[in-house]
């Protein structure tokens, strides 16, 4: 969600209580569900109800002629003359009415609008003080992530110390049944295994320790505050230490949870199954390679086994009490694969950046530490570790809620991204291609890369659509997890598949997948082909990492191909499944008709995309003349070239403040998107009045308080002329995410542009402007799916 | 392990009322106060019209969720029901924001949580939304035996507070039901009173010249 989001200090829960809290978290998420399908159905109808009230003014101005703004019915003089809406200043008829209980009534579209506000507790919310500003998050969603974190400052260890031999065991089982849950769905990666010794020279048995402890236990923390004690001289700062230990084993627990971080947890998991034998003479060897680091200590390789016997005391002490239990460090290695990966060049970046929903601050967490080993070197010896880790832990990540790091975090990803990430994606993709377990969300991952290409190659994205009729059926088994926020297409089979080629009476099908709107790659997955069959049996399954909420703005998109191996591949039929009222409860396969291809014609239903609150003011040349240019106008980046006088602007100012928007849709995976707003005046000849706001990061809110100046406009232009606004989504390596979009303008018909598209709230707020010249006027608009005008090819910022 | 956990939650969903989207509005409404006043008691009478007189502590938090019929508007109420245990507290006051409407529980029969309540209302005003509104609420008062606060001075307090008081008992069924429907009132009152205020529409333009009324007067051709 919003950066801004506080992260608690949960790790004192137990493991049962989490488990509790996580069901009630999960109840919670099925109401939000509900709760956000019935307000998306109802901002539906409102935008509706609002188009229809299309083009008032221009039948005002042409006609002169008394109709109601909503219906377009013309009145009549004595009967149904019509009233004006106390809200909108709008006459309507009378049936285009909501009367309320105390007589008093508005129109449909301002008592839709009241009503929207409270069926959707925006009433409630908008009121709310500023100190609670940034942080909207709801309480559950925080809760949610602290508990999946599991993190943070060990300040507060109360009483539950006693528990922590019990809790031990069972967060040991608990780590194990996961892990074998995920070397089971674990997909290899090379470039992960090969990281594998170095990651284990890092004394993982500290680590697997102190993973199981704080998994809670009070004790835990103490026993290590006591190593931290005896290591003393060596610049330990004891009290930071339990933070650490937390921060670290969040991973575990974020990967044992989430698929989303397969790649980390994948190689957990290939680690548990290894013997802890096995495991300490890795290790042994990686740290004996290590032996050239600055800061190595001595007894580097013999004191890492903790199971079997370890030189320092004081790390036995630790190590005697839960390594024998644990058995299994899995998470907790796996947590320590990103930082030191992350160090190593960020390999492993790519699978970070899209866990990064759920934890850009443990992440960060993560970096902080593989930053530390890197400075100090790494000593084999875990106590050693312990403390070099909780020193060198920024102090932002100890005290409180980890924020700056998070920012930091992202701009190392982003630095690293384009170069080494697209290595360790390929490899991570052709290790994995069965699986198809890619990230929805990583923008950058997707920009060319070669390895992905090379793979989509195989089946370009346009199918021979020509002669094939289409038959058949696909049968799907969808389902979503709230816990690991994956969406799972079982694709399990198509039946009676049209024939592909007929020369050579042979099919060969797969099947593709999109998560609409997202055509680009990162949205696409594909199953194996299966040879000459038009009855294949996949049993495959296609998954997208993607948030609940963003789910329901996507359409699940599945085409069965032919895979010619020479020629085009042929469509052999599609289906689209619309995910916002799938029902995902149905745990049963579903047979789908397959269906020809749909043209892409823009959707005919509008779609809700959230609103854009937006300042006009047009200042006439008459007031412009006595002031030419008032400060407080925003910048006028734009002059319009006419008749050469550049200096003082002839003709009237129009300022647009793109104030904020809200709801938008989200394209990153941490639920938010990083937007603009450009704008620029139709019709075209006005080519260089495009104008852009700046970025603003991280929200499906933003703020972009950012005024546009239009000079040199004639009163007589405000009728011509059309304002295009549209909302980006900004990716950095790709094309940019269209959002939604405004026109305003009157509509008045003299425009070629303008014409038809101008309506509703639109029309009003334009007008508004005109008659009020030198006020501003501010009005919410709804954000368009599509434009009309538009080229379907979004430019690049 | 998890094929287990899976089934629950799924049998969870099945309930009615937890996807039932038949209503106009969604309340969110806590419960707080002292451990053992009878929170999750309250909540389960009202919610399941049931009662245990078994003290099971609450872990973090929790919720029911019941639809109710009020104002002629079918009204949800997720209620969430907190735990009193300090060691929650972090959890649960996460919880404040976003909720509209609270009530804060005491004991009749036990000071130290009826000292506490001023405590409490000061987590409301630290953690909550600004217009979210309380009710303050003096559980058990079937034990008039053991009672050790007078309802005078639970008025009084409340009064003080500011807040709106009911004397109620989970056990014997007193005043639960009452309790939550004038919350719901009073959130009801709150929501059109914010509505009213705030001209939704267009905001921040000066109701410019009434447009339609400028024009000439209609012309005789009209539909009726």
């Amino acid at each position: 969600m919003s950066r801004n989001m506080e992260i608690l200090n949960l790790s004192y829960l137990l493991d049962q209580e989490r488990q509790i809290i996580l069901d009630v978290l999960q109840r919670d998420a099925h109401i939000k569900k509900i709760e956000e399908k019935r307000i998306r159905k109802l901002k539906n109808e409102l935008l509706e109800i609002r188009k229809k009230g299309g083009n008032r003014y221009r039948i005002r101005q042409d006609n002169k002629k008394k109709i109601c703004v909503r219906c377009q019915k013309n009145l009549g003089v004595i009967f149904d003359r019509g009233q004006v809406c106390d809200c909108c200043q709008l006459r309507v008829c009378n049936a285009c009415r909501v009367v309320d209980k105390d007589r008093v009534w508005k129109c449909t579209v301002c008592s839709k609008i009241s009503e929207l506000r409270k069926v959707t507790g925006e009433w409630f919310v908008e009121e709310r003080t500023k100190r609670f500003k940034n942080t909207t998050s709801p309480g559950t969603e925080v809760v949610r992530k602290s508990i999946m974190r599991k993190s943070v400052t060990a300040k507060r260890f109360e009483e539950e110390g006693e528990n922590s031999k019990t809790d031990t065991k069972e967060n040991t089982t608990n780590n194990g049944t996961l892990a074998n849950a995920q070397s089971a769905g674990g997909t290899d990666t090379r470039s992960l295994k090969r990281k594998n010794p170095k990651l284990l020279g890092k004394g993982d048995d500290t680590r697997s320790i102190r993973s199981n402890f704080d998994t809670q236990s009070l004790r835990s923390n103490r026993s290590t505050f006591r190593v931290n004690g005896v290591l003393d001289k060596k610049i330990v700062k004891p009290p930071i230490n339990g933070d650490n230990i937390s921060t670290r084993s969040d991973h575990d627990t974020r990967s044992l949870r989430s698929i989303k971080s397969v790649a980390r947890s994948e190689r957990g998991s290939v680690q548990s199954l290894e013997t802890s034998g096995a495991r300490s003479k890795s290790r042994g060897s990686t740290n004996s390679a290590r032996s050239s680091l600055p800061s190595k200590g001595s007894k580097t390789s013999g004191s890492v086994p903790a199971i079997q016997s370890s030189p320092t005391p004081s790390k036995r002490s630790v190590s005697s009490h839960y390594s024998h239990k644990s058995g299994l460090e899995n998470g907790t290695r796996t947590s320590t694969s990103i930082p030191e990966n992350l160090s190593m060049g960020h390999r492993r970046i790519p699978s970070n950046t899209p866990s990064a929903a759920v934890s850009l601050v443990s992440v960060a967490s993560d970096r902080s530490k593989s930053e530390m080993d890197l400075s100090h070197g790494i000593n084999g010896e875990n106590a050693e570790t312990i403390s070099i880790r909780s020193k060198s832990v920024p102090s932002g990540l100890n005290g409180m809620e980890n924020l700056e790091p998070e920012e930091d975090i992202d701009d190392l990803v982003n630095s690293h991204n384009s170069s080494q990430m697209r290595n360790a994606f390929s490899e991570t993709v052709e290790a994995d291609t069965d699986r198809n377990l890619s990230y929805l969300n990583v923008p950058d991952a997707d920009a060319d890369t070669a390895s992905i290409c090379s793979r989509s190659s195989a089946n370009s994205d346009v199918g021979d659509y020509r002669n094939l009729e289409v038959t058949g059926e696909i049968v799907l088994n969808i389902s979503y997890s709230y816990r690991t926020g994956a969406l799972n297409i079982l694709v399990k089979a198509c039946r009676n598949l049209a024939v592909a080629d007929e020369k050579k009476n042979r099919t060969d099908p797969y099947v593709k997948s999109y998560l609409l709107p997202d055509k680009s790659r990162q949205s696409k997955r594909k199953t194996k082909v299966k040879t000459n069959t038009t009855n294949p049996d996949f049993n495959e399954t296609l998954k997208y990492v993607i948030s609940h909420t963003q789910l329901q703005t996507r359409t699940l998109q599945l085409s069965v191909l032919h895979n010619d191996r020479f020629g085009r591949n042929s469509f052999l039929g599609e289906v689209s499944i619309p995910l916002d009222s799938f029902d995902f409860e149905n745990k049963e396969d579903n047979a789908y008709n397959l269906e020809p291809k749909v043209d892409s014609a823009p959707e005919s239903t509008p779609q809700y995309k959230g609103e854009i609150t937006i300042g006009l003011r047009y200042t006439p040349p008459e007031k412009c003349l006595t002031l030419p240019l008032e400060p407080g106008t925003g910048r006028l980046s734009f002059i319009r070239p006419r008749k050469g006088s550049m200096q003082i602007p002839t003709g009237g100012i129009l300022d647009v403040f793109v104030k904020e928007a809200r709801n938008l849709t989200a394209v990153k995976s941490s639920s938010t998107s990083d937007t603009f707003v450009k704008g620029h005046l139709l019709p075209e000849i006005l080519k260089s009045s495009k104008q852009k706001t700046p970025v603003v990061k991280k929200t499906v809110n933003p703020q972009w308080n950012h005024t546009f100046g239009f000079t040199n406009l004639q009163p007589t232009d405000l009728q011509i002329i059309c304002l295009e606004l549209t909302v980006w989504g900004k990716e950095s390596l790709s094309s940019n995410v269209f959002l939604g979009g405004v026109y305003l303008g009157c509509g008045s018909g003299n425009s070629e542009n303008g014409e038809d598209m101008i309506q509703g709230e639109e029309q009003l707020l334009w007008q508004k402007m005109i008659d009020n010249p030198g006020t501003s006027v501010e009005g919410i608009i709804m954000l368009r799916s599509t434009m009309t005008k538009h080229k379907s090819n979004p430019t690049k910022a | 392990m998890k094929h287990n956990m899976a089934s629950a939650t799924d049998s969870r969903y099945g309930q009615k009322e937890s996807s039932d989207q038949n209503f106009d509005y969604m309340f969110k409404i806590l419960i707080i106060g002292n451990s053992s006043v009878g929170k999750t008691s309250f909540l389960f009478r009202y919610a399941d019209d049931s009662f245990t007189p078994a003290f099971v502590s609450t872990v973090g938090i929790d919720f029911k969720v019941k639809t109710i019929y009020r104002n002629d508007k079918r009204i949800k109420l997720q209620i969430w029901d907190t735990a009193g245990q300090e060691r929650y507290r972090t959890i649960t006051t996460a919880y404040y924001r976003g909720a509209m409407g609270f009530i804060l529980m005491y004991d009749i029969t036990n000071e130290e949580s009826f000292n506490a309540v001023q405590d409490w209302s000061t987590q409301i005003k630290t953690y909550s939304w600004d217009n979210a509104q309380v009710l303050l609420v003096g559980n058990k008062c079937d034990m008039e035996d053991e009672r050790v606060v007078s309802s005078e001075r639970g008025r009084q307090l409340a009064d003080h507070l500011g807040f709106e008081f009911f004397e109620a008992s989970a056990k014997d069924n007193i005043n639960v039901k009452q309790t939550f429907e004038r919350l719901v009132d009073i959130i009801c009152e709150k929501m059109s009173e914010s509505l009213d205020t705030a001209d939704p529409a267009v905001t921040g333009a000066k109701p410019g010249p009434q447009l339609t009324d400028q024009q000439a007067p209609p012309h005789q051709d009209c539909a009726c």
